[in-house]
């Protein structure tokens, strides 16, 4: 389905405060491939997945989709961007319905019709109408799974998309997952599990402070 | 899924953002009750001499609810950087200002109009003249806007920093003072049967000024924020 993308880091540099979290990184993500980026507390994981995004800027290096400067194909790249952070992106006030269906409406899509079956795989059915104020840690963070069964985004950026979930809740976000890599996706993502997959061979990243 | 167009965008930002903010009553109603106390405040320490509360009302009016808009515009982006969906709103393809100024009105509607819609039933304690309401009320149409979409780039500038509140009024203050003046004095000139064109131009110059720059303006200090 996307055969021809790829995702490119090149040379790129992150400062914080007066420690070079890494320097002259370079790293390539094609189609079906999953980059798991590992490494302690503070070593740069979240900065990291941050300027592949663009949502934050490195000190020095590019970034590149398809060969050309994020910064200068903001749009066409972001078509293609599904990115959970750190936090759920997902408001308390409102149901996980609700949430979906806004997080759709923002990013330009009208997609009313799939967030049932969204909610069904992510094993949200019978919390749909509940407003997230009152889930549990590992139910909103299912809600922001449940993205990942609506998007239609090439690369996934996801910041330890399995924190606080639980067993069950893996062996679903694994699945899709693989569904992904199946369709000629790109993962991108942190976490302190071990991933595998059967057939496939995770990249692994290392980041050391 | 469907692609939908910008107007929808539009939209689906002002609906997600007054939905949240009518489910979250008690933070929406902060500004518009701090209004109403300084409203009421005002003629019990003063005392009941018409007069002299015609002549302080405008200044008055108008100083409470430009600090009442103040109090409510720390929130506008807060609640979104604090559970990471202002992350979301800028991976988007839409145009980010747009998506602001959504949420901007979005603002508006739950802290600002409120005050506008509290305001003729609190003018006979000020003793205002029907006259001096009626462009007491049109100054603050005109004017609140203003106040919302100007603080938003201060807002914008300081939701990075733990205790951005001091700093936003030092900010955002000095960017109000026209619109206090003009809008107070509109009102002031209303009571003393002046002419009030000039002070309604300039209101509504500001307005519009501020509806076009002001977005992009605090599009742009968002990125810094999260960068």
């Amino acid at each position: 389905m996307w055969s021809q993308h790829v995702l490119t880091a090149h040379e790129i540099t992150c400062i914080r405060g007066q420690r070079a979290l890494f320097t002259d990184l370079n790293l390539t993500i094609s189609a079906g491939e999953i980059l798991h980026i590992q490494g302690s507390n503070g070593s740069g994981k979240t900065s990291l997945l941050r300027i592949l995004c663009g949502t934050s800027q490195p000190d020095n290096g590019t970034v590149l989709w398809q060969s050309e400067d994020i910064r200068t194909c903001r749009s066409t790249y972001y078509e293609h961007v599904a990115y959970i952070g750190h936090n759920n992106g997902i408001k308390l006030e409102l149901t996980p319905s609700e949430n979906l269906s806004c997080l759709a409406a923002i990013k330009g899509f009208a997609a009313d019709s799939q967030i049932d079956l969204a909610l069904t795989q992510s094993g949200l059915s019978r919390d749909r109408d509940i407003p997230c104020i009152h889930l549990s840690a590992g139910q909103r963070r299912r809600v922001a799974i449940a993205w990942l069964f609506m998007t239609q985004a090439s690369i996934w950026i996801l910041d330890e998309p399995l924190t606080a979930i639980d067993q069950d809740g893996i062996d679903i976000a694994r699945n899709r997952f693989s569904q992904h890599l199946e369709d000629g996706g790109l993962i991108v993502l942190t976490g302190h599990q071990h991933l595998q997959f059967e057939d496939r061979k995770v990249k692994t990243l290392h980041l050391s402070t | 899924m469907n692609r939908t167009g910008l107007f929808t965008l539009f939209t689906a930002i002002i609906r997600r953002d007054v939905m949240i903010a009518i489910r979250n009553r008690a933070d929406a109603a902060n500004s518009v009750v701090f209004y109403v106390i300084v409203f009421t405040l005002f003629p019990l320490a003063i005392g009941q001499d018409p007069t002299q509360l015609q002549a302080l009302a405008p200044g008055v009016i108008w100083i409470a609810a430009l600090l009442a808009t103040l109090l409510g515009l720390e929130g506008l982006f807060r609640s979104d950087f604090d559970d990471g969906s202002l992350e979301q709103l800028l991976l988007t393809t839409g145009p980010v200002p747009l998506l602001v100024l959504g949420k901007i009105l979005a603002h508006w509607c739950v802290t600002g109009l409120p005050l506008i819609l509290v305001t003729p039933l609190l003018a006979p304690m000020m003793q205002l003249s029907s006259l001096s309401t009626a462009v007491l009320l049109l100054t603050l149409l005109i004017g609140t806007p203003i106040l919302s979409l100007v603080g938003s780039i201060g807002t914008a500038l300081t939701v990075g920093t733990r205790r951005g509140g001091v700093l936003l009024t030092l900010i955002v203050l000095p960017l109000y003072i026209p619109v206090l003046v003009f809008g107070s004095t509109a009102v002031q000139n209303a009571g003393l049967g002046l002419p009030i064109a000039g002070q309604i131009y300039l209101l509504s110059a500001m307005a519009i000024l501020a509806l076009c720059l002001t977005p992009i303006a605090a599009a742009a200090a968002i990125k810094i924020s999260l960068n």
